[in-house]
């Protein structure tokens, strides 16, 4: 162990300054659910808090930024009336993902993603006794735990044959290093719910409250997303991730297609995207490509589950039935799952389609290159995927469209949901027709 | 100049006028079909501005060529023009389109979405005749999708749900194999844009001199492979096109016109703009294979229909018949077959759309369509059994009428071309025997004898309206059969710069 520079921690302290304040923001959540008059203010807390942090990282970190404003959205949607560990948990796992993202060192990168996993458990627990969400939370703790125990098994072994903690510079090619390395991309690909790495998804999306899902399916993924393109710098091994992605986008399609409930195909859905996003560190893409699909993922990711969420309060389960003639009741909120869906398809006119785009010919030209076969086998697979998707995609449109419901009441759904929605397929439609504001940014 | 923005204007004026209709209450909702009779009508103009403006000879024009992505190493522009192949399928496309707006005027059930989904599907189609851009192209193919999902899917029969999946997933097949030619065409040659394609960098996986091998075979034949089937799925060739009767027996009247008359053709289209003009080696050396297809195609279409009891599955089989005329034509790789195949799909389109009208006529009387529930219909309705008629015998070839000639031109081809064996040529032949066989069997069967039919509706003769679709494609189709120089003069310089392309690649 080398001796903790004091000198070095004084300058290197400056860039941690946000988080630090995050960390504080969460102390505050906390200290005034202390006073019972002040307990109802932790939602603003926790907003200012989470402003004013992007204020002070300013837009250039575009991951992190792709965070807050999920994080904003979470909060926004699930309204001021929740409990103080809400906003407390949400803070946390944003300030896990934001500080995974800046991670150089083994140690931190245990630390923050103990602390995304953590959060995430009690957050799919609840605050309230509820049997499906307790077995969710149970599931998702267990397989974590696993996940965990094998990432720092890994990084002993890493330990072992660098003799560093330090993250991005190790590079070998001892038989220690690689397996040491593979394990640790386990527990990557944990947070990325990337097969074979995903079974806790489903049952955790479908027991948790849908604007809680839209939040762990995306920051969370995106956090570990970025750690595992750092990773594979080091660990030189793009034919591995190509083949993780080829397991996850075939897993996760092929089990999306029987499923019947929304939150569970979307769980899946997930699967396959996290297969998808692999594709960039497989293929060496360019990052801001990377920058790109995570932001659309994460606009249409929310477009759905801000429409399942009405759903969901509304009474009903989530099943595919429940989506029945909506399209007639509610035509707004109909178009725009329409549209969210279409988009995670991959389809014009949305920026999904764009995203794919980017991806395969990325993927074309890695194939070209390197003449590798994986990758011809990986882009193959991927656009029969995108085909196969579209019927598990088109599934809740189709209940919405082409069956009516018994009753015809129309779901009261708030100014603010409706303002969010028309906000985010706007700019899914803005991204498909201008999709260069994105190129040249990095993280 | 104007006449750059002539065909933007012909692509966006139904998309824009489609967000207006959006935009209106559904109070203004008998204004509905007046936009969209509108939109169709300012289409005629413009069309016929452009042909003012367009001369026929090779090359493309009126073209507008705009720069519109560029991200990510994807450059892309949005590049419009015409020539000689296109132009007879935009002007087709603005008459169908303008005949199911009128086809459609009954339509009550919500109509705020089927007419902006008409619009947006008029937008979609019209833009992928004129895109010169492949991933331009490639938008504007996907992008008639949904709308026609939708359209088959709300609007259609009673197993519409069924149909219009079945449609939806073939579709996207197809358009995904298309997809993952057009990337690798823009990575072998760094554009999109078609006109500059023809001349693909060497050491690329599709170059021309010393092209990839996969799975023992070179990758430019792969790459024709793939767009065959992606385009034959839309044209539909057989055995890939069993989503097409059922798509048009559930599909509405004014649907089934739209898509036998439009989107057929886009399938043969893309063949003789993309598949042949970019891998010519590949399709001589295929040309057996495509020929052999349009063989099965026509005649296995035809026996299909003799065999139908469905009078819309009867012409939904005819279609798959005349299509594969295109298929022969293309395979012959002669100015008379190439000619001959684009001749087929323009006048197929009117045709197809003359018998879908007189379809749904019957079908909006009675709401039957079985061939064996009618007979002696002349008797009660002269004007449309004349109309029949005409819209039979040009199925079945009747010389004078625009169906011979394009057959007639294919045939020619295939029988003049080296490359497609006598037998197929010969064997196709008697497509045009079992097409004789089931125009006038249909005929004979609902039209003469004496009347009886099993409804309880009262038969009237066509009106205004129906005479409105009806009139212009019959006129149009007597035109195209005894003076062929009027359009052909138009595809003749198409077909030569094609032929001329792939002799030159043989050599």
């Amino acid at each position: 162990m080398q001796e903790i520079d004091l000198e070095a921690l004084k300058v290197s302290i400056h860039g941690v300054v946000p988080e630090i304040g995050l960390g504080i923001v969460a102390a505050t959540i906390v200290l005034c659910n202390l006073f019972k008059p002040l307990n109802r203010i932790s939602f603003f807390v926790a907003i200012i808090g989470i402003v004013v942090y992007l204020l002070n990282i300013g837009f250039g970190e575009a991951f992190k930024v792709i965070m807050c404003m999920s994080a904003l959205a979470t909060i926004v949607i699930s309204g001021r009336r929740q409990s103080m560990e809400f906003y407390l948990l949400i803070i946390f796992v944003l300030l896990g993902a934001v500080v995974l993202v800046m991670s150089t060192n083994f140690i931190m990168i245990l630390l923050s993603i103990e602390m995304i996993s953590i959060s995430s458990y009690v957050l799919t627990a609840g605050t309230t006794p509820d049997r499906h969400r307790a077995e969710a939370a149970w599931k998702f703790f267990i397989y974590g735990s696993v996940a965990t125990a094998v990432m720092v098994f890994g990084m002993t072994y890493l330990y072992g044959a660098t003799g560093s903690l330090a993250f991005p510079h190790v590079d070998q090619t001892s038989l220690l290093f690689t397996v040491g390395g593979l394990m640790m991309l386990g527990g990557f690909l944990f947070k990325m719910t990337a097969a074979p790495f995903h079974l806790w998804a489903p049952t955790v999306y479908e027991a948790t409250p849908a604007p809680i899902v839209a939040f762990l399916s995306v920051v969370p993924k995106l956090a570990g997303f970025v750690i595992v393109v750092k990773w594979i710098t080091s660990l030189n091994s793009t034919v591995t991730i190509a083949a993780v992605a080829i397991l996850s986008i075939v897993v996760g399609t092929l089990a999306a297609l029987n499923q019947t409930d929304s939150k569970r195909m979307m769980a899946y859905s997930s699967v396959a995207q996290a297969g998808f996003l692999l594709i960039i560190p497989a293929s060496s893409i360019h990052f801001s490509v990377a920058i790109f699909y995570a932001t659309v993922f994460a606009i249409m990711n929310f477009v759905v589950f801000l429409v399942i969420n009405e759903i969901e309060k509304s009474g009903k389960g989530t099943s595919f039935k429940n989506f029945s003639g909506i399209g007639n009741s509610n035509p707004l909120i109909a178009v725009c799952i329409t549209l969210g869906l279409i988009s995670l398809a991959g389809l014009p006119p949305t920026a999904g389609f764009m995203a794919k785009l980017f991806i395969f010919s990325g993927l074309w030209s890695k194939f070209h290159t390197s003449k590798d076969f994986i990758f011809l086998a990986l882009f193959i697979v991927g656009l029969l995927a995108t085909a196969a998707s579209l019927y598990f995609y088109l599934r809740i449109p189709f209940y919405a469209f082409f069956r009516r419901s018994e009753e015809n009441q129309p779901i009261k759904i708030s100014l603010l949901t409706n303002l969010l929605l028309v906000i985010l397929v706007g700019l899914l439609l803005a991204l498909f027709l201008a999709p260069g504001l994105f190129d040249g940014l990095s993280y | 100049m104007m006449s750059q923005y002539l065909l933007s204007l012909l692509i966006f004026i139904p998309m824009a006028a489609a967000l207006v209709l959006l935009m209106l209450p559904s109070s203004q909702q008998s204004y509905y079909k007046w936009i969209a009779l509108g939109v169709s009508l300012v289409q005629v103009l413009i069309l016929f501005a452009v042909a003012g403006q367009y001369s026929p000879g090779g090359g493309f024009q009126m073209t507008q060529r705009v720069d519109w992505i560029s991200a990510f190493g994807v450059h892309a522009q949005y590049y419009v023009g015409i020539d000689g192949l296109s132009f007879p399928l935009v002007a087709l496309a603005v008459l169908v389109l303008l005949i199911a707006v009128i086809s459609s005027w009954k339509v009550t059930d919500r109509p705020k979405g089927y007419f902006t989904l008409l619009l947006i599907l008029n937008g979609a189609i019209i833009g992928s005749f004129c895109a010169l851009d492949l991933l331009l192209f490639y938008l504007f193919f996907e992008f008639m999708l949904l709308p026609m999902y939708f359209l088959i899917g709300l609007w259609g029969g009673p197993k519409r749900e069924y149909a219009s999946i079945k449609f939806f997933l073939y579709t996207l097949l197809g358009s995904i194999l298309i997809l993952l030619i057009i990337i690798g065409v823009y990575l072998s040659s760094g554009t999109f844009s078609l006109p500059e394609l023809y001349h693909l960098t060497p050491g690329a996986i599709f170059s021309i001199s010393d092209p990839w091998i996969v799975l023992r075979w070179p990758a430019r034949n792969w790459a024709f492979l793939f767009l065959l089937i992606g385009f034959g799925i839309k044209l539909p060739m057989v055995p890939l096109h069993t989503w097409l009767p059922d798509a048009h027996v559930e599909a509405s009247t004014p649907i089934s016109v739209v898509l036998a008359a439009l989107l057929l053709k886009i399938g043969g289209y893309g063949l003789l703009r993309m598949a042949y003009p970019l891998f010519p080696d590949a399709a001589v050396a295929m040309s057996v294979l495509v020929a052999f297809l349009g063989m099965l195609s026509i005649v296995y279409g035809a026996m299909n229909a003799l065999a139908s009891k469905d009078f819309k599955r009867l012409i939904a089989y005819s279609s798959v018949s005349h299509m594969g005329f295109v298929l022969l034509g293309a395979s012959s790789a002669t100015t008379e077959g190439i000619t001959g195949a684009v001749y087929q799909m323009t006048s197929h389109g009117l045709i197809s759309a003359m018998l879908f009208v007189i379809a749904g006529v019957i079908y909006d009387r009675t709401q039957d369509r079985r061939i064996a529930n009618y007979s002696g219909l002349s008797s009660k309705m002269p004007v449309y059994t004349s109309f029949v008629l005409v819209g039979f015998f040009a199925t079945l070839g009747l010389p004078g009428l625009s169906g011979f000639i394009g057959e007639v031109m294919v045939f020619l081809g295939a029988f003049h071309s080296k490359l497609v064996p006598g037998w197929i040529a010969f064997i196709s032949t008697g497509g045009l025997i079992f097409g004789a066989g089931y125009c006038l069997w249909t005929i004979q069967r609902m039209f003469f004898g004496t009347y009886a039919i099993k409804s309880e509706a009262t038969m009237y003769d066509v009106d205004a309206r129906e005479k409105l679709m009806l009139v212009p494609l019959a006129i149009l189709i007597i035109v195209l059969g005894i003076f062929p120089q009027v359009l052909i003069k138009y595809i003749n310089p198409f077909s030569m710069e094609l032929v001329e392309l792939i002799k030159s690649s043989i050599n």
